[in-house]
């Protein structure tokens, strides 16, 4: 049974590891591939921050948040192990500020410690009226992908550096299940118009004195459009940039200038951070994940696929949760493939 | 008097923030700092900077309440402002947890901290040794930063520093209208204070930056202070001991203690040991004297003892000096003009 993963990314690896550590044992003959034109530390996931968080409402989206909490469960019960240093995972807490009262997140019971800011607070940052306090977890993809890719190589898993062109491609060489998980490049193995790029832009500065998360919440101008610094374990993140259908990797001046104006407004102390990194990338963004099967007619061959992607600036914060439901959605492909493997029957 | 000669002994951050104080009550006043230490090898160096109060059993709480109140809202305006980093000041969240409800739950300085609250349920499953906890958010000093950012200022003020061993107070009454003793542990000496006390302190300085939250245990020993370069882990609270050398034993215990509070710590690099002595007391020492000896008078203004809570408590004491310092001032110029008359 050889099961191709396209994308090497948070969602690839650990969709990847997963199904390893579900089925490895189940199925003797399994074969895990992962194919991917990108690896750390040049892929999506390394260029975002890490900050657990999802979107300020979930639109109903209960399955999103489940999957939310799943991965938030499982990241804080690695809270304990030696592994979380490795990992990239630490806990840190952090403001969430607004300039008018908001309904409370989907998502309050799930970090540590959620609360209303106090007066107080507030007059750390003019212009912001109300805001939340909780406690979460950082997850840098540039540790994480990593660790993920050491698990996997541990069990076998193969790496390959290359671009799949279509689906068909591997098929053909005999993979029997392909998980998509290509993030922004989805389109080009099948088209998705609802997929579309939520260009992000960050500057990394070296702001050790910051131990916390600030974003603002401009309601207005939607999502990420409104800056943001986060703490990392080396670096400082500064952003706030989301322009939708914008495909440019490139790094703006304008959007440099906006990022750093508004952030230092936000923390006067940044004033002194010393810049070490700009980089632009493309959210992969759509209005619900994409987290299910397709069955592909190839010639007489049924051909299996699971999509999982579009998790748009919520990838890392909801990554577990989908990697679990893409290992059940792989659990219903083997069951079904039991059932087609079965001496026939009445058919004759 | 036209310029008073105000002559501060101590560079630690009492007499440093001492001096900074006299400065901006009296412009008029000629300051000179004499230390025999100066960063980074004084007591406060060792220090790790967190504005969580000691409380003295001796001192009126509504008296400490005021001087850290002072202490958080001048350093609040600092840590938010452009200077920050350079001083070496920052917010930093965590939690105190206690491993039996302790009898008072709200400490008298929860009000001036920030986010004040108990822990829930869910963040006191990460401590299964304890069973009760507060979170909330607090200043951090970094300390030899902060003292080079007080030195800086107290150079652009004119102030003259000098390292110089004061032997005895009355060294300095030729060249000094009034003297400010905020010598710490050296007050045992020089003014024979015998109700001052160390209390030994030793910590490790460790490089473990993905460490971003404060946990201290309720009972003040074992403790984790994330700073701006390094984290304190500590430590110890030896009543007594003058011993200034690290303890290999005590580096392992510490180590041992923190871990069980925060295991990532076991991947803490670069292990830097330090041992600070506490100059503690009952009650902090803020207090005017004239000092007589053959007819000659000398002023003397003491700020020291302030033990484990000095840096929480520092720039109200030094307020509260520098205060007494101008009533010194007052009394001497009503003697010299009654000696004119």
């Amino acid at each position: 049974m050889r099961v191709a993963i396209i994308g090497a990314g948070v969602i690839g690896l650990s969709s990847a590891l997963c199904i390893h550590e579900q089925f490895q044992g189940l199925v003797p003959s399994l074969e895990l591939e992962v194919y991917a034109d990108r690896f750390t530390p040049h892929t999506t996931s390394d260029g975002a921050a890490g900050l657990w968080q999802p979107y300020l409402s979930d639109h109903g989206n209960l399955q999103e948040t489940l999957w939310n909490k799943e991965t938030f469960d499982y990241l804080l019960g690695h809270m304990h192990t030696a592994a979380a240093k490795e990992m990239g995972l630490f806990l840190i807490s952090g403001y969430n500020l607004f300039t008018e009262p908001v309904p409370d997140p989907s998502w309050k019971n799930i970090v540590l410690g959620f609360r209303n800011l106090t007066p107080k607070e507030l007059e750390l940052f003019p212009g912001y009226s109300y805001g939340w306090f909780n406690t979460a977890l950082m997850l840098e993809g540039r540790s994480y992908l990593p660790w993920l890719t050491n698990r996997l190589t541990q069990r076998g898993v193969k790496f390959f550096h290359k671009k799949v062109e279509s689906f068909q491609e591997l098929f053909s060489q005999g993979v029997d299940v392909v998980l998509n998980c290509s993030g922004m490049r989805s389109g080009d193995l099948q088209p998705d118009p609802e997929l579309q790029p939520g260009r992000g832009q960050v500057i990394k500065v070296l702001a050790p004195w910051v131990k916390h998360f600030i974003i603002t919440h401009n309601l207005k101008s939607g999502i990420y459009n409104s800056p943001y610094v986060i703490p990392g374990s080396e670096f400082t993140v500064l952003g706030g940039i989301y322009q939708h259908g914008n495909w440019s990797e490139e790094n703006s001046a304008k959007d440099h200038k906006s990022i750093w104006d508004s952030c230092c407004r936000l923390l006067p102390s940044l004033q002194k951070a010393k810049i070490v990194e700009e980089w632009s990338g493309l959210r992969p963004a759509r209005p619900s994940v994409r987290l299910e099967r397709e069955s592909i007619r190839l010639g007489n061959l049924q051909a299996e696929v699971i999509h999982n992607y579009g998790h748009g600036g919520f990838g890392i914060t909801i990554h577990w949760g989908c990697a679990m439901a893409a290992a059940r959605l792989f659990g219903n492909i083997l069951q079904e493939k039991k059932q087609l493997a079965t001496p026939p029957g009445p058919r004759l | 008097m036209a310029s008073p000669k105000v002559a501060v002994v101590g560079a630690g951050v009492i007499g440093l923030s001492t001096a900074l104080c006299i400065t901006e009550t009296c412009p008029s006043c000629s300051v000179t700092v004499l230390s025999d230490q100066f960063s980074p090898n004084t007591t406060s160096d060792v220090a790790a900077g967190m504005l969580i109060p000691h409380t003295y059993p001796d001192t009126p709480i509504h008296r400490q309440k005021q001087w850290f109140k002072e202490t958080f809202t001048y350093l609040f305006a600092i840590s938010n402002s452009a200077e920050a980093s350079e001083a070496g000041i920052h917010l930093v969240s965590g939690w105190q947890v206690f491993k039996s409800v302790p009898k008072e739950e709200l400490p008298f300085w929860s009000d001036i901290v920030l986010g004040f609250r108990a822990m829930s349920e869910a963040e006191l499953l990460k401590f299964p040794q304890h069973r009760f906890g507060q979170a909330f958010t607090t200043l951090k000093c970094d300390c030899p930063s902060y003292l080079l950012w007080l030195e800086k200022r107290l150079k652009a003020a004119g102030t003259q520093m000098y390292t110089r061993k004061v032997a005895d107070l009355w060294e300095l009454h030729s060249e000094y209208d009034i003297v400010v003793n905020c010598t710490g542990m050296g007050a045992h000496q020089l003014v024979g204070d015998k109700q001052l006390f160390p209390v030994r302190g030793q910590v490790l300085k460790v490089h473990a930056p993905w460490v971003k939250q404060f946990i201290r245990d309720g009972d003040g020993l074992t403790y984790i202070y994330p700073g701006i370069h390094r984290v304190t882990l500590g430590g110890t609270r030896e009543k007594g001991s003058w011993s200034l050398s690290p303890d290999a034993n005590t580096t392992r215990d510490i180590l041992d203690r923190c871990c069980s509070l925060e295991p990532s710590l076991q991947g803490a690099q670069d292990i830097e040991v330090k041992v600070g002595l506490r100059p503690s007391r009952l009650c902090v020492r803020v207090q005017r004297e004239v000092l007589s000896q053959g007819g000659v008078k000398l002023p003397v203004v003491h700020n020291y003892g302030h033990g484990a809570g000095g840096f929480s408590v520092h720039r109200g004491t030094a307020n509260e000096a520098a205060h007494l310092v101008g009533e010194c001032i007052s009394a001497l110029q009503g003697s010299s003009s009654r000696a004119k008359l």
